[in-house]
């Protein structure tokens, strides 16, 4: 019997596999350091103790004449009455040079949100700006000619938009620079134009509202020179606020709110308007007046001439003033030095009480026997 | 089962096999000499796990075949509606006086790896039910193989074969069998629940064992609750010969009834109904096909994997979302309040503490990488430790990571820090001066710093939270506090008129003055130390389960008693 050929068998054909590749990331198997507080790392948790070095003086009187006690707004805003008044301070511990003189305010609020406009708003602006042309462009499907000139005009006019927003906007409080156009004041109301309509430079209530107390220091009959260079950050003067920009119409309104300003001297020297125009964080600040730059001796006598201009009757506020050298870690503040004190003590006493318990009460935290499923079998709470 | 041949030389046998209570009662007096050894070893066999048949047979001689054979098919070719009935009848009457032949046993194959992720399963207090369509002799085989159900454990049987229904069955009375069979699964039902009751205080544990058919009445309005009572006490379930509704009417009976999360898994197209009603369907993918894969939540290839989805990566997922979610409210109430609280001193006028980019950046890069690494990549007890104390699961089945008391205190850690960073920061800086050219510091000065402080805290809690450092968690914990000092001197280096009052803070200002440096350091560490003291304190004092394990690990005993 002839037996029927059998056909080739189909070529075997290779099982490829889904396994997927094995790396130790996928399988969250990196190596890895397992800390654990143990006694030991925690006992030696202690806080660093800094006390920072520095003496101040804080020097407060009431500067108003006994006269004017029950009406202390007239005779602020009086143009007609003698406002200088004489105190007399004695050095308690020795002072180095240089030696700072401060201004404090307090129940002073320039951090009030009215008083700001919203700068920021403008690189809002600029960045929905530079959406719609990038939008236009991703949207295409196709660059033809027309297509391509298109985008190149509408990216044009945008940019032009963008500097000419530029260029206008920079004409407000804090940021002066060379270029400021001085009919561009609309965002500092209600102090941005005189009645006829003329521009006030430096515009806006924080400027309006300058600080214009001064005072004039000397020790037995000599006058100490105060130094008024360098108080302001450099950034600023450099940056912020124009070289080439002076005063125009400043305190010509029919309210004064603070120091006139000498209109020759262009804003990048105008140092005390730089320093009041940082404004403060809190209520209560100091801002940097001069330097007394000799050194003052234990139980010289300094005669201080305030003369008292700057109104904080009518908002119940309060002004000082303040003479302090420094170190490194700047004005003297007992709140650092003592906090320090606090923590690390605290940190201690955390410290001993742990290393007792460690003592007294030695835990196996290791002991399996404490696992509750081997206390109470068949249950786990 | 029988079946009558004739051999070559003409003799009539009639062979015979089935279950042993069924085939016994059919014994010849001459044929039991071994009954009950055999008896003896089909129990053996049974309590082994093996599926068990007893098998035997008789000669019949030629008159006896032929009055069969003539009975059987007058009752085959008739057409009266109780012809199973009569069947039944002519066929019991052949299968008498049987010779005992033997038993068998068979092994139920069941996938590698079952009876012991099961048990692993069983430890770790997960209540397990098996729905099955098989018999329930084969069910309960299939218990005992795959140590669902053990020695020692008292089965609870739910049946409707009683002779009472069987007879109105004949009857053929529609309503009168269901409502006999309600009233008996009711009084089966009540009878279990008095053993229950009975036994509570006794380590005694119960299995209860259930039909398709009962399972129809218990899943009725009426019963489901009594049902379901009577469940939560047993320790396994088993539902057999039950339909692929009934097994989805279940799991929806136990999501609902007791508000647990239930898990559902198997593998053919009978299990679809069931794993879309469980709140995660797992399908497991293999010869039956992939419509159980298909409308699964998850797909794993065996069974056993199961264990490791669930104690590892299970407890993995549920310590990590809770971690990641609990330390959102931390980060977000600490930046938020040192907001609130400079309100309080600006008068409430709406300034802001911080720069807008500060403020949209905060949760975008300075304080959003080291939590997705929390996220992805925690673990704070390895694998192999997960499996050797499946009692960890239970951490996420209480909830005990994710209770509004640890909640509430991550957010008041929150309310705590940015208070301390606040108040520390505004008594250290103002109002004296910063650094020792004598210049005072000003609203941006302290938003800096301020913010500094923010992410410092913020990361620094994150490396104290978690206890599993890989590259990564190093990488993204300390490079999301340099990426704040680079965004600052970038941005501070733009022009003014871009970055407005951040111009300069930084390089010109800051970065030259120690006290900076050294409120930053003071202010980070103190604001930490409330929750080092509690978080040692409450692992020194109260671990929780995970600690206890990590312990173990830490001191390398390796003989552990489980």
């Amino acid at each position: 019997m002839d037996m029927p050929d059998d056909k080739d068998a189909p070529p075997t054909s290779k099982k490829t596999s889904t396994k997927p590749i094995y790396s130790k990331f996928s399988q969250q198997e990196l190596p890895a350091w397992k800390p654990i507080l143990t006694p030991g790392w925690v006992i030696s948790v202690i806080g660093v103790i800094f006390i920072p070095i520095g003496l101040a003086s804080l020097f407060s009187s009431d500067c108003l004449p006994p006269s004017h006690a029950q009406n202390a707004v007239a005779y602020i805003q009086s143009d007609t009455t003698n406002k200088t008044c004489i105190t007399k301070w004695t050095v308690e511990h020795k002072m180095e040079a240089p030696i700072y003189i401060y201004y404090q305010l307090d129940n002073y609020y320039q951090n009030q949100m009215l008083i700001f406009v919203s700068r920021e708003d403008r690189i809002r602006y600029l960045s929905l700006l530079t959406i719609q042309p990038t939008l236009y462009l991703l949207n295409r499907r196709e660059y033809s000619k027309e297509c391509v000139r298109k985008c190149i005009v509408s990216i044009l006019f945008f940019s032009i938009i963008a500097v000419i927003v530029f260029k206008t906007s920079n004409c407000v409080d804090m940021i002066l620079v060379n270029s400021c156009r001085y009919g561009e004041t609309t965002n500092c109301f209600p102090e941005d134009k005189t009645k006829d309509n003329q521009p006030i430079v430096p515009c806006g209530l924080i400027a309006w509202s300058l600080f214009n107390d001064t005072y004039k220091f000397s020790t037995n009959n000599k006058d100490l020179t105060v130094n008024k260079k360098n108080i302001a950050w450099g950034s600023d003067q450099r940056s912020r606020f124009g070289s080439d920009v002076y005063p125009k119409n400043f305190q010509r309104g029919d309210l004064i709110g603070g120091a006139k300003l000498n209109e020759s001297i262009p804003w990048s020297q105008q140092e005390d308007l730089i320093v009041w125009m940082r404004t403060a964080a809190l209520p209560t600040f100091r801002k940097l007046y001069g330097k007394i730059e000799v050194d003052l001796e234990v139980n010289d006598e300094i005669e201080i001439a305030i003369e008292n201009n700057y109104n904080t009757y009518e908002f119940g506020g309060k002004k000082k003033l303040v003479l302090s050298t420094t170190t490194v870690m700047g004005g003297k503040n007992p709140f650092l030095g003592t906090a320090y004190l606090f923590v690390g003590g605290l940190s201690l006493l955390c410290a001993i009480g742990f290393i007792l318990l460690y003592v007294i009460k030695p835990r196996p935290l290791g002991d399996p026997s404490y696992l509750p499923w081997n206390r109470n079998p068949g249950s786990i709470k | 089962m029988s079946v009558i041949v004739k051999d070559e030389e003409g003799r009539i046998f009639l062979l015979c096999k089935g279950a042993d209570s069924v085939m016994f009662e059919r014994l010849a007096k001459n044929g039991r000499k071994f009954e009950e050894k055999t008896l003896e070893h089909v129990r053996e066999y049974a309590d082994a796990g093996l599926r068990t048949l007893v098998l035997a047979f008789c000669e019949l001689d030629e008159e006896e075949y032929k009055e069969f054979d003539d009975k059987f098919s007058e009752v085959k070719n008739s057409v009266a509606a109780d012809q199973e009935t009569l069947i039944e009848e002519v066929s019991d009457k052949i299968e008498r006086n049987l010779i005992l032949l033997g038993a068998t046993a068979v092994e139920d194959k069941l996938q590698n790896g079952v009876p012991d992720c099961i048990d692993k399963l069983a430890q770790a207090k997960i209540k397990i039910w098996v729905l099955t369509g098989d018999k329930m002799e084969t069910a309960i085989n299939i218990g005992f193989s795959c140590h669902l159900l053990r020695q020692g454990m008292k089965q609870i049987i739910i049946h409707l074969e009683i002779p009472e229904i069987q007879a109105l069955e004949k009857a053929g009375d529609k309503m009168a069998i269901a409502k006999a069979s309600r009233e008996s699964v009711h009084h089966q039902i009540s009878e279990a629940a008095q053993l229950l009751s009975a036994s509570r205080g006794t380590c005694q544990t119960f299995a209860l064992i259930i039909d398709g058919k009962s399972l129809t009445y218990a899943l009725e309005d009426n019963m489901k609750n009594m049902f379901l009572e009577l469940t939560s006490h047993c320790a396994s379930v088993i539902c057999c010969r039950s339909s692929p509704k009934q097994k989805a009417l279940v799991t929806r009976l136990v999501k609902s009834g007791t508000g647990k999360t239930t898990l559902a898994i198997g593998d053919g197209a009978n299990d679809v109904g069931m794993l879309q009603e469980a709140d995660v369907g797992i399908g497991i993918s293999g010869v039956e096909g992939m419509q159980a894969v298909m409308s699964s939540d998850i797909a794993i290839a065996q069974f056993r994997y199961l264990e490791r989805l669930l104690l590892v990566h299970g407890h993995w997922c549920y310590r990590r979302m809770s971690s990641m979610i609990c330390y959102f409210f931390y980060k977000n109430i600490t930046f938020g309040f040192t907001l609130f609280l400079y309100e309080v001193y600006a008068s409430f006028s709406g300034q802001p503490a911080y720069n807008d980019w500060f403020l949209s950046l905060y949760s975008v890069f300075f304080s959003s990488l080291p939590v997705i690494a929390l996220g992805v990549l925690d673990q704070d007890v390895s694998a192999r430790y997960c499996l050797k104390f499946p009692i960890l699961y239970q951490e996420g089945v209480q909830n005990i990571l994710f209770s509004w008391r640890l909640i509430l205190s991550w957010m008041l850690n929150g309310f705590i820090s940015a208070t301390m960073i606040f108040f520390f920061c505004t008594k250290a800086i103002l109002p004296q001066a910063f650094d020792e050219e004598g210049r005072t510091a000003g609203r941006d000065m302290l938003a800096v710093t301020m913010y500094t402080c923010v992410v410092w805290v913020v990361n620094l809690q994150m490396a104290l939270a978690i206890r599993y450092f890989t590259l990564i968690q190093h990488i993204f914990i300390w490079g999301s506090i340099a990426y704040w000092y680079l965004f600052l001197m970038v941005y501070g280096a733009m022009p003014p008129n871009i970055s407005t009052n951040v111009y300069k803070v930084f390089i010109e200002t800051l970065a030259p003055s120690p006290s900076f440096w050294v409120v930053t350091f003071f202010v980070a560490i103190s604001t930490l130390i409330p929750y080092i003291s509690c978080s040692v304190i409450q692992m020194w004092f109260f671990p929780m389960y995970h600690q206890m394990v990590q312990w173990i690990r830490y001191e390398r005993k390796t003989n552990v008693p489980e």
